[in-house]
């Protein structure tokens, strides 16, 4: 990760050293070359827009020569603890890799299951339509042959009034007392009749 | 500050440079900013050069001006404007708005309709101390829109926009950017582009 900057210059101004071609704008300028700047030019801290808050004793410093420079093991050290600290990155961003990666296959998972209970619901209402559709199919047959039998029942009933009344009717011309009932005729008189 | 009379009197020969002669034109990129954002407390010019250039904090920034083509910013010019007391100068910038929109609308040509500016071009022609290759125009009293067209089959604009900027009665005739060396002026020009601190 690169170093926040200390001293950032205004937008639209130009640090150049006097003497050197090279030149700095916004927050490409080093430490040592705005201090060495403001060391010459201490008015000038105007250009600068970012600027820590001990810029004077850091000048002061600079110029006296007692800015301390980090020695090979200081640097050393600064760089296994940044490494180390890097590695560590690395492996939090390895976890939740995995993390995440579980939690799509989770995802996956509960998806197919929805779709899985979704085709359950759509046989199942399947099913009840089927099942009412027979039931209805049933019903109708069933209103069919009551209403066939209710026209049976009327047609008896029709006919039983009118064999009653027929009945009624033979009942008032009743045969003479003295007569006898004529007797069936047996085989000997209807074969003498016969000849 | 005791009264003064200018002394216009001439002091150079006339005549071009046979090594480095006059070229005309300008390349496609230019710089715009608002009149008002302009620190100019911190403005540094010397004669008709400037060479320190910053705006004012609370986020105000430059925008680039890219105009496409071989010719860019044609109709670019300064005339002699006479008066009664000094002859002053118009200086005119026209430019080239390819695009359209809600967006265009409403942050680039309804600013520029109403809006006070300065424009910083940069001239084919660099000069033999290169000091002439970046040209402000309206530093001295802003430029102005004197005329914003859009024609839908204008092979101009591609039915884009044209616009017109003028700086009316500027004392000067030219004024320009320039910051100890070419590279350091572009760099100091490109990081107008940035928006200052919200102090």
């Amino acid at each position: 990760m690169p170093k926040k900057a200390n001293y950032v210059l205004k937008p639209g101004i130009v640090l150049q050293e006097p003497g050197k071609n090279k030149f700095y704008a916004l927050n490409n300028c080093p430490d040592e070359v705005a201090e060495r700047y403001l060391a010459k030019f201490p008015q000038h801290i105007s250009m600068f827009e970012v600027y820590p808050t001990d810029w004077e004793s850091r000048v002061k410093a600079r110029k006296e020569g007692t800015v301390s420079v980090p020695t090979y093991d200081e640097l050393k050290a600064e760089v296994e603890k940044l490494t180390a600290e890097a590695e560590g990155k690395d492996g939090e961003i390895t976890a939740l890799t995995e993390q995440v990666n579980t939690m799509k296959a989770d995802l996956e998972a509960a998806k197919d299951e929805a779709d899985a209970l979704r085709k359950e619901v759509v046989a199942a209402t399947d099913t009840v339509e089927k099942g009412k559709d027979e039931a209805q199919a049933e019903v109708k047959a069933l209103h069919k042959e009551n209403d066939e039998l209710k026209a049976e029942v009327e047609r008896l009933t029709a006919a039983l009034e009118k064999a009653l009344k027929a009945k009624a009717g033979k009942g008032t011309k009743e045969a003479p007392k003295d007569e006898a009932p004529k007797e069936a005729p047996t085989a000997e008189t209807s074969t003498e009749e016969g000849k | 500050m005791p009264a003064e009379l200018c002394d216009f009197k001439l002091a150079q020969d006339i005549g071009g440079s046979c090594a480095n002669p006059q070229v005309p034109g300008m390349k496609n990129t230019g710089y715009i900013m608002n009149f008002d954002d302009i620190d100019w407390d911190a403005l540094t010019k010397t004669d008709n050069v400037v060479s320190a250039l910053t705006l004012l904090t609370g986020g105000k920034k430059a925008y680039k001006v890219v105009v496409p083509g071989s010719t860019p910013f044609t109709g670019t010019q300064t005339a002699l404007a006479t008066s009664t007391y000094r002859n002053k100068f118009n200086k005119t910038v026209s430019l080239v708005v390819l695009n359209s929109g809600p967006d265009v609308a409403k942050n680039i040509i309804d600013p520029l309709a109403n809006g006070r500016y300065v424009v910083i071009l940069e001239n084919k022609f660099q000069g033999t101390d290169k000091k002439n290759t970046f040209e402000i125009f309206g530093l001295e009293t802003g430029l102005t829109a004197t005329e914003i067209t859009n024609e839908k089959y204008s092979e101009e604009t591609d039915g884009g926009w044209a616009v017109t900027l003028q700086e009316a009665n500027a004392p000067s005739s030219g004024i320009f950017y320039y910051n100890t060396s070419i590279a350091a002026s572009r760099t100091a020009l490109e990081s107008l582009l940035t928006a200052t601190a919200n102090q």
